[in-house]
């Protein structure tokens, strides 16, 4: 009744060469490992806990991207459209036909959000509490595979300082639900965090350089 | 060898043939009943009782229709009532070791008796109404403590909460007799179990009490006979697993109520009735309920005849003597029915 | 004498806890069929039996009979129609074969209406199906296992139902009675076409007994197909978690497990 608008917390966009990786590594991980994931969508999340010791606490996450703004409900619809069609088959059906979809889904990254990384946790996870408690994070990207020698598998350590928003409900949490219901069915208890990106540092051999 | 082996056949389907048993346990409970009106400070013989019985004017003919017969009516249906209501609880609870005693529920009759013959001292004649609702409380919450979160009467956890209850319901007891140890003796005879002093006044709760049990647990036979197979099965069979267990309950409560209303806390006849039958004839409730209500009312004679005479003229409480013959009863299940 | 049974969008927890067991569950099972739900320990099998069973009231989702939710028929409308087993059932001691097999009789008789001939030649019929006349006087707790099993098979089929729910038919029986029993079950179906659905342990006798297989994995359908495209080395990787070959026919497959595996599909 009292609610006002949330204020929306500042942002820059993600660095060009940001987006475009992790478009192409999900384009890999569809099309080569069938759906499991790479160490690239994969970064620690890092919580500040005021008053705690440790005072942060690190989380193994997997991250998602959102579809830009003026496509993101019709992605929404799309996804949940697919799975409607597929789960009386069976939640293999379901997965195949899903991994058949995110091909050619994950293609452009001007198709997609620049501001913002995505999750999904337990309303009960400790991470999520942290969150809640204190919105400002950090993202952290570690790959390093000497056998890789695509593009998508370069070495790269990257932190990205993000303020969270959590949503319980609407367009953000749906897209990324129905998204993960593809492959793991509906789950209740979760909450979706949006990671509003501020800024990115370069962490490789010690430094910490701001990326632009 | 083969005759022999044939006439224990016979033997052994004639032991098994719930006939044999009602025929006998009638048998002993008309010998008692008839010895329990001959026997007391004096003596009859069978003619005299006759002649006794015939004529109102004969010198005895107040006593026994006043005192031996409302006795032995009361005993027949104070066993017959606590034994129906044991089989019921053991049904409920699938196992042989329930008892409308060690489940407290004659507890809970009995402190609501207690309690209303403190407050208010004049109204003896409500006495079976207050231990009802004591029995039905006692019975409420045994199955709201087995209830819990999961919503399911498991047996398991009726008997816990029941012995719970029991314990809980006894210091009840015994607080209220401490503090009115004043009308201690009274209190006594009541919680030992006692036929001393039971009237036609009595009977007019118990035997209708026990006779609409009786019917209703009859009505539901087949459905109790269904109790006794995992909840899963009954179910799938059609069967009201949740709403039969409840007017079993419900059934044992009133059972066991009237009775405590009329001798006080007399325990284990609901243990070893139903249970030493059930052995003998198997476990159909069309032949078990009859068989217990005769088994139950010729136990209750035999243990108030032999309370009377034992130590004549001094007159032993019949709770008191049956605890003696069912507690051993209890440690002979135990030993040899349990896994 | 069968019905087809549709479950739409099931979601199921057991009273007291917060955690979906089963979750979106749709599938068919055609009348007259023969459907295994196979899948690792906890993966909801057994819970998707209780709620077909209308014993276990869905959180979310209905079972439909022949159109029809389960929780608008009466209990009793229903066990004439439905008859479910249980893994480990219990009959007190003292109880004898042919008192069992009367028990499935139960829905069928009234509060007026007690004993009729036509309930006598169903638990005839029963006995005789599971070749039990032998034994018909002797107690239950007398018996060896397989007869054991058969007895409480005859009283699900003196219910006389249009299908029948089996939680582990063969669960501790030899192999000789395990054979008999799904035997058994096979000639039930044809000889009096009711649909079964069965949970079943053991691949290879559900991919030789079942028309269809279920697979669950974690509390949803992974697969719902004929045996042959059921057990395949992915299904054996994903759900079950070996890595594992299959060999012959549908009819008689070998199952040949080389070790545990790391599944590929992230579910």
């Amino acid at each position: 009744m009292f609610q006002t608008k949330p204020r929306v917390p500042t942002t820059t966009p993600l660095s060009p060469e940001f987006l475009r990786w992790q478009v192409l590594l999900r384009n890999h991980t569809m099309q080569e490992r069938n759906g499991a994931p790479h160490a690239g969508v994969a970064p620690l999340l890092s919580v500040r806990r005021a008053g705690a010791k440790p005072a942060v606490s690190t989380h193994s996450i997997i991250v998602g991207i959102l579809p830009a703004a003026e496509q993101l409900e019709r992605k929404t619809e799309e996804f949940r459209t697919l799975y409607e069609e597929e789960i009386g088959h069976g939640s293999r059906a379901l997965y195949d036909r899903g991994i058949e979809y995110l091909k050619t889904y994950y293609r452009d990254a001007s198709s997609f959000d620049p501001h913002s990384i995505t999750t999904m946790l337990s309303t009960e996870s400790p991470a999520l509490v942290g969150l809640e408690a204190d919105p400002q994070c950090s993202l952290i990207f570690y790959v390093f595979d000497l056998d890789e020698k695509a593009e998508w598998g370069r070495f790269r350590c990257l932190q990205l300082d993000c303020t969270a928003v959590v949503h319980r409900r609407g367009p953000v949490y749906d897209n990324v639900w129905w998204h993960n219901a593809l492959f793991h069915g509906k789950e209740d208890g979760m909450a979706v965090v949006q990671f509003l990106h501020r800024r990115t540092y370069d962490t490789r051999f010690g430094r910490l350089e701001l990326v632009t | 060898m083969r005759l022999r082996a044939r006439t224990r056949l016979h033997w052994e389907a004639l032991v098994r043939w719930p006939g044999f048993w009602a025929a006998g346990l009638l048998v002993l409970l008309l010998g008692t009943a008839v010895a329990a009106i001959r026997f007391g400070a004096v003596p009859l013989t069978s003619s005299e009782l006759w002649a006794a019985l015939a004529h109102a004017d004969h010198p005895l003919h107040a006593v026994i229709v006043e005192v031996r017969l409302p006795r032995v009516v009361a005993a027949s249906c104070v066993g017959a009532g606590l034994a129906l209501s044991g089989l019921l609880l053991q049904t409920v609870v699938r196992n042989p070791l329930a008892d409308p005693g060690l489940l407290g529920i004659n507890s809970g009759a009995g402190l609501a008796a207690l309690c209303a013959l403190v407050v208010w001292p004049d109204v003896a004649g409500l006495l079976p109404l207050f231990s009802f609702l004591g029995a039905l409380g006692a019975v409420l919450v045994i199955l709201l403590a087995a209830w819990g979160p999961r919503r399911r009467l498991s047996p398991l956890k009726l008997i816990l909460s029941g012995v719970a209850i029991q314990s809980v319901l006894f210091a009840g007891i015994a607080l209220v007799t401490f503090i009115y140890a004043d009308r201690a003796p009274a209190f006594v005879a009541f919680t030992v179990g006692s036929l001393n002093g039971v009237g036609w006044h009595h009977i007019r709760w118990l035997a209708p009490g026990v006779a609409v049990g009786f019917v209703l647990a009859y009505a539901a036979r087949r459905s109790f006979d269904l109790l006794l197979l995992d909840d899963a099965t009954a179910t799938s069979v059609g069967l009201n697993v949740q709403g039969t267990r409840l007017l079993a309950c419900a059934g044992a409560a009133l059972l066991a109520s009237v009775s405590v209303s009329a001798a006080g806390l007399v325990g284990f006849v609901g243990l070893v009735v139903p249970n030493a039958l059930r052995l003998a004839t198997g476990p159909h409730h069309r032949t078990l309920i009859p068989l217990c209500v005769i088994g139950g009312a010729a136990l209750a004679n035999v243990a108030d005849l032999a309370a009377r005479t034992a130590a004549a003229p001094l007159e032993l409480p019949v709770g008191a003597l049956m605890a003696l013959i069912g507690g051993p009863y209890f440690l002979f299940i135990l030993w040899k029915q349990l896994p | 004498m069968s019905a087809a049974l549709s479950i739409g969008g099931l979601h199921l927890r057991h009273p007291g806890t917060d955690r979906d067991v089963v979750r979106d569950l749709r599938m068919e099972v055609t009348p007259g069929e023969i459907v295994c739900l196979v899948g690792p320990n906890g993966s909801g099998k057994s819970t998707t039996l209780a709620a077909l069973a209308r014993e276990l009231r869905p959180r979310r989702g209905a079972v439909r009979l022949d159109g029809q939710d389960v929780w608008s028929i009466s209990r009793r409308q229903f066990a004439r129609r439905v008859a479910r087993l249980p893994q480990e059932p219990i009959a007190p001691e003292g109880l004898t074969v042919e008192q069992l097999v009367r028990a499935g009789r139960h829905a069928h008789q009234g509060l007026w209406r007690g004993w009729a001939s036509e309930d006598a030649s169903a638990v005839e019929s029963a006995l005789i199906a599971m070749d039990l006349l032998d034994v018909r006087k002797r107690t239950v707790e007398t018996l060896s296992g397989g007869e054991r099993r058969r007895a409480w098979l005859a009283m699900v089929l003196s219910q006389e139902t249009e299908v029948l729910l089996l939680d582990e038919p063969t669960t501790g029986l030899d192999i000789r009675h395990e054979w008999e029993v799904l035997d058994l079950l096979r000639r039930i179906r044809e000889e009096r076409g009711v649909t079964l659905v069965l949970v079943l342990h053991q691949l290879d006798r559900a991919a030789r007994l079942a028309d269809r297989i279920a697979v669950f994995h974690r509390g949803r359908l992974y697969l719902h197909a004929s045996p042959s495209e059921c057990l395949n080395h992915e299904t054996l990787r994903d759900v079950f978690g070996v890595d594992a070959s299959l060999s012959g026919d549908s009819v008689s497959p070998q199952l040949t497990i080389r070790a545990p595996a790391d599944p590929t599909r992230r579910l």
